[in-house]
């Protein structure tokens, strides 16, 4: 009979491969490295254009440099982070750091930024797994999930990088003792992409709830302040840059939000009342005034609705407090339905 | 019966991710390579009679396997017809690499694979009362075994077809159908004539069966042997497809291959002492030797479990030592080794990671280094998972093995790229590569027969 049970035993063990984190990691890495020959999209250019523009050209002209059309839009930290890899870079393959408008692409290029967007992806996200003592399979939900898949691994983008880092700053919020260091990783993390913002309020009502207040905000305002230091004078330039309201409501592709509804409200409307075609299918960016019958909103309108939309979630984090996972789970939707300027990445 | 749509998904994404990368002779103006072959067959075989599908125009890629894989590049034509038609129009077409009719192409071995290997896979586990993690094993070595990945799905070919016509015609043979597993297999060998190297084995097991069930028996099987041979035949002059597929003036090997006389060969230019028929009479000579053993034990004992060790044993010693064999040649060991895995884990994971380093100078050629990294890891990583956990307790053996093998092909990794081009040379890391496949292949030889004699008398 015990011979019979530790077959059994085993037999449970083998028929799932994937029971431990670092054979899911690895076959995550190994999958995504088959998909290094895929389609690229123009934000693999956009990228390798920032490498060149960190390594080509001093702090200050960081955010004003205008030779290429991808122009920095992404906060400091993430620029910092180019910044190192562009020392990688020029070992890799040295004309890869030549500013140009010209997309310049070479074997070595595609495969030294798949591999970036590989390994700093897999580890953030396993870093954050590990902290937060979830199991593989949650790793494996994570590392392996369709859209993350298509828009980090073949469309381009470091979306795996910068959520894990923003995981990993959450699992140390709930303890007192590493609150302010989570902090300091989640203002890293909103430095890395500014659409983390999203996650600011539930953030900080979580940590005057809980955490240790002071330190926390020592923390928090340090780090952002040594982050934006070498920018302080251009902090006009970049807001402009990392929110640009001028790209108008909807983008050219509409991302599945409230405003999408309306749109299609807006013209569902129109063409009952044969007034004006309404320009938001047309695939144009810039439109401040996309709807023709349902009123237009103005940024400031839609960030009051985003804030209104979030507060149900913020009463129920006040009123529950310690579940984590509820206070993320619950934020998230209600701030991506209402954004604005929201792409379909979010 | 194990859960299969997870893998048979997992199985279809490696597919499709092994197809990113270049495939043989891409853009490799004016010859090209496999790729433009099995292109051009298709174009061939609608643009001409019959008649003509082996004698047009030889020198370009000419067909040299059976006729099945002729009717198989018909078929497939239409396909690749439909998504670009200029892709296989008579002689405009010669070179034609766009987007469409290229993922036309990727996507047709695809659909082949799950048409006919991925069905006779789950036909043959059907047939294993094993468990469901050996099913989930076995079915990884059939269907996803990293050399069969990079071949058919990278280099580009169709091996998935020939392989599964012959897994199908085992499905048959373990459950007593013997008559129709040789039909199967008479249509695996005349698809690609490669499976010949099972031929041997499995001959000596219907002989062995017929002692008990007369000869009615081989009369039966004779008959369907021929008749389907006769079918497939019919519409072709035997002497000129013979001369293409068995293209004896070739030599006894080519390029580099991980058999015996290209491993020799640094040491002993046989090719420069003897002619090529006393080669052709020497290669064969040896072959049969290193065989007999094998066929005279599955004669003997004509049981599937023996079966398989033999035709493991038969299709490797073919490898080794047989006349004008190739590097993709390794397929066929691989299929009969992955059959075996149920029985010999170790073995056939590292025979699996030998294969693939085999081919790596062909691989590392065709820009296919990274997807060759990317399946070994997806290899090792699996091959511990559903294996190691049995060794828990009882001899850390078989992760010393495996991680043996691993930093040893890594270390020869890292020998080539960090060791010195020598101009007088330009071939030694090539051989290095295919000289230590061979060892281990060699190696693995003998434990497969040590481990026939000592398994097989028992029971």
């Amino acid at each position: 009979m015990d011979e019979r049970e530790e077959e059994q035993e085993e037999e449970k063990e083998l028929s799932n491969p994937f029971n431990s984190k670092i054979i899911v990691l690895l076959f995550s890495v190994s999958l995504k490295m088959l998909f290094i020959p895929a389609y690229r999209s123009t934000d693999f250019h956009v990228h390798r254009n920032w490498l060149a523009l960190t390594s080509s050209f001093p702090l200050e002209q960081w955010y004003t440099e205008e030779t290429s059309v991808w122009n920095l839009d992404y906060p400091p930290m993430f620029a910092y982070f180019e910044f190192g890899l562009g020392f990688i870079a020029k070992w890799v393959d040295d004309d890869m750091l030549i500013l140009d408008s010209i997309p310049y692409v070479s074997g070595a290029a595609i495969v030294f930024q798949r591999l970036t967007v590989i390994l700093f992806g897999d580890l953030a996200i396993f870093a954050a797994v590990q902290a937060h003592r979830a199991s593989a399979y949650d790793l494996a939900l994570l590392l392996l999930h369709p859209a993350l898949l298509i828009i980090d691994n073949i469309h381009f983008q470091y979306n795996g990088f910068v959520i894990g880092t923003m995981l990993l700053a959450l699992a140390w919020l709930p303890d007192r003792k590493t609150a302010p260091l989570g902090v300091a990783l989640f203002a890293i993390a909103v430095n890395l992409k500014q659409t983390l913002l999203f996650a600011a309020p539930a953030v900080a009502l979580f940590v005057l709830m809980s955490g240790p207040i002071l330190q926390s905000a020592v923390s928090f305002s340090g780090v952002f302040l040594g982050i934006w230091l070498p920018f302080i004078k251009q902090t006009d330039v970049l807001i402009k840059r990392l929110f640009p309201f001028g790209r108008g409501l909807l983008h050219s592709y509409w991302a599945p939000n409230a405003w999408a509804l309306i749109a299609s409200l807006d013209i569902f409307a129109s063409t009952l009342t044969g007034g004006r075609p309404s320009p938001s299918t047309r695939g144009l960016i810039g439109l401040a005034e996309p709807f023709v019958i349902m009123p237009n909103p103005s940024p400031l309108v839609s960030l009051c609705m985003t804030i209104v939309a979030m507060l149900p979630a913020l009463f129920y984090l006040v009123r529950d407090g310690e579940n984590q996972r509820t206070k993320l789970l619950v934020c998230r939707p209600s701030n991506q339905l209402s954004r604005e300027m929201l792409h379909q990445f979010h | 019966m194990m859960d299969w749509v997870l893998p048979l998904i997992c199985s279809l994404i490696l597919r499709s991710g092994v197809g990113l990368y270049p495939y043989s002779g891409e853009r490799d103006v004016p010859t090209y390579g496999d790729f433009e072959a099995q292109r051009h067959w298709m174009e061939v075989t609608r643009g001409k009679p019959i008649s003509e599908w082996y004698t047009y125009d030889v020198d370009y890629w000419g067909i040299d396997y059976p006729p099945l894989s002729a009717f198989h590049a018909f078929v497939t034509s239409f396909l690749i017809e439909a998504v670009d038609p200029a892709a296989v129009a008579l002689f405009e077409s010669r070179g034609y690499e766009e987007e469409g009719s290229r993922a036309a192409m990727r996507a047709s071995v695809i659909l082949w694979d799950m048409m006919v290997l991925i069905p006779a896979v789950f036909w043959f586990l059907s047939k294993r009362s094993i468990s469901d993690s050996k099913k989930l094993r076995t079915f990884y070595y059939l269907a996803c075994a990293p050399a069969l990945l990079l071949v058919d799905h990278g280099h580009f070919q169709y091996n998935g077809v020939s392989l599964g016509l012959f897994v199908a015609a085992l499905s048959s043979v373990i459950s007593g159908r013997d008559v129709l597993g040789s039909i199967f297999f008479t249509l695996s060998m005349n698809f690609k004539h490669m499976t010949l190297y099972f031929l041997p084995a499995l001959a000596c097991y219907c002989l062995g069966r017929s002692r008990t069930r007369g000869l009615r028996y081989l009369a039966h099987l004779t008959l369907t042997i021929l008749g389907t041979t006769f079918l497939i035949w019919a519409f072709f002059d035997v002497k000129v497809v013979l001369s293409r597929i068995f293209p004896v003036n070739r030599g006894l090997f080519e390029d580099k291959v991980a058999n015996v006389w290209c491993s020799i060969n640094p040491a002993i230019k046989l090719r420069n002492i003897f002619g090529k028929s006393t080669l052709l009479k020497l290669s064969g000579a040896c072959t049969l030797v290193a065989i007999l053993p094998s066929c005279f034990m599955v004669w003997k004992y004509p049981r599937p479990e023996v079966l398989v060790r033999a035709l493991s044993i038969c299709s490797l010693a073919c490898y080794l030592l047989a006349y004008q064999v190739h590097e993709k040649q390794i397929l066929i060991p691989q299929v009969a080794i992955g059959m075996l895995s149920e029985e010999e884990p170790l073995l056939a994971a590292i025979f699996s990671i030998f294969a693939c380093t085999s081919m790596f100078p062909l691989l590392k050629r065709e820009g296919q280094a990274i997807s060759y990294l990317a399946l070994l890891i997806i290899h090792a990583v699996f091959v511990y998972t559903t294996t190691i956990p049995k060794q828990k307790g009882r001899s850390p053996g078989f992760a010393i093995a495996l991680s043996g093998t691993l930093i040893f092909i890594a270390l020869l990794h890292l020998v080539e790229v960090l060791g010195p081009t020598v101009p007088t040379l330009p071939d030694l890391y090539t051989v290095m590569w295919t000289t230590a496949s061979c060892a281990a292949f060699c190696t693995i030889l003998l434990v497969l027969y040590l481990r026939l004699f000592q398994a097989v008398p028992r029971s």
